[in-house]
């Protein structure tokens, strides 16, 4: 069996990512609702506002970065795709 | 929140039904006197603002366009229809009704307005009744007029007395609960300021971290599109 630093590396880069960017949105996904699951009225309150205040986010707002992460996906889907043609 | 009825106190309850237009004699119950304001109340919402307005331009109050009804009704309550000379027939009925008598469609006008002003003195508001009579009384004593023709009798001179001063409270009442009504709007406006001003920040606060969660996406994407490149390239090379 070959083995290849590079692909080692780039098999372990994404292992490493990805756990690291799970860990990451669990731990804020878990802060997020221990802050706000009390059963409280102001609690209701507080995540109503916060539901509200989502809603109230503009394609004017975020357009910018989301165009740019529409590109950067695009370039990697294509760059992805590429790797077949390559040997 | 508005506090029901039976929740207020006895003190309370007496002021709710002064301001509607009739005293609490002392030995009525809590429950009669809770009745009577429900019945006071309920004929009160069939008449509507404009009603009670035309009724008070009648009696020569200045009205606004942005009195509040409950206003109109607290003064509707405060004038005097010894007299009820020019107020028109429909006003007239509105009038009795809102003083509880009795009538029917068929009643004539004349004895409407004759009950009226028959049971004026039982409803007037005390000012009112008090003002006519001492002020007159008052003008002749300082004008110096002859004290036997004016002096009015003992009785009749403390029923004025008591007249005068209940006057004196009601008017000052009326005027705390004006006063501390347009203080309470001012703060209400001044809260409401305060909470659109926060919105505001919420808002700016929101649009920036939003904006920041998806840059952190981007450059993870632009990192994996580089590494995406650099493979493609060693796989070329290498190959």
């Amino acid at each position: 069996m070959d083995f290849d630093l590079f692909y080692f590396w780039r098999r372990l880069l994404a292992v490493v990512v990805g756990i690291y960017c799970v860990i990451v949105t669990a731990d804020r996904a878990i802060g997020y609702w221990r802050l706000l699951h009390g059963g409280e009225r102001h609690w209701g309150y507080a995540r109503r506002y916060l539901a509200i205040q989502l809603l109230r986010v503009t394609w004017r707002d975020v357009g910018w970065e989301l165009t740019q992460i529409v590109f950067w996906l695009g370039a990697l889907t294509t760059l992805v795709w590429a790797h077949r043609f390559v040997s | 929140m508005a506090r029901t009825l039976e929740e207020l106190s006895d003190v309370e309850l007496r002021g709710v039904a002064e301001d509607i237009g009739f005293e609490v004699g002392r030995k009525e119950s809590r429950t009669d006197v809770i009745a009577r304001i429900r019945e006071r109340r309920r004929v009160i919402n069939e008449v509507s603002r404009e009603e009670f307005a035309r009724i008070l331009r009648w009696a020569g109050e200045e009205v606004k366009d942005f009195h509040a009804k409950d206003l109109l009704v607290r003064r509707f309550y405060r004038v005097n229809f010894r007299r009820t000379e020019g107020l028109s027939e429909d006003d007239l009925r509105i009038v009795a009704r809102l003083h509880g008598l009795e009538f029917t469609d068929d009643t004539p006008p004349e004895e409407i307005a004759q009950k009226v002003e028959a049971t004026a003195k039982r409803w007037t508001n005390v000012l009112k009744r008090a003002s006519g009579r001492v002020v007159g009384y008052i003008a002749k004593k300082v004008a110096g007029a002859d004290d036997d023709e004016m002096t009015p009798p003992e009785e009749e001179e403390k029923a004025v007395s008591a007249s005068l001063r209940k006057g004196f409270k009601a008017a000052l009442r009326f005027s705390m609960d004006d006063y501390i009504k347009e203080k309470l709007d001012e703060i209400e406006a001044r809260i409401d300021r305060k909470l659109d001003e926060l919105d505001r920040k919420m808002d700016d606060w929101r649009t920036r971290e939003v904006r920041h969660r998806l840059r952190i996406i981007k450059y993870t994407i632009i990192a994996t599109v580089v590494v995406a490149v650099i493979s493609i390239l060693y796989k070329l090379l290498s190959g």
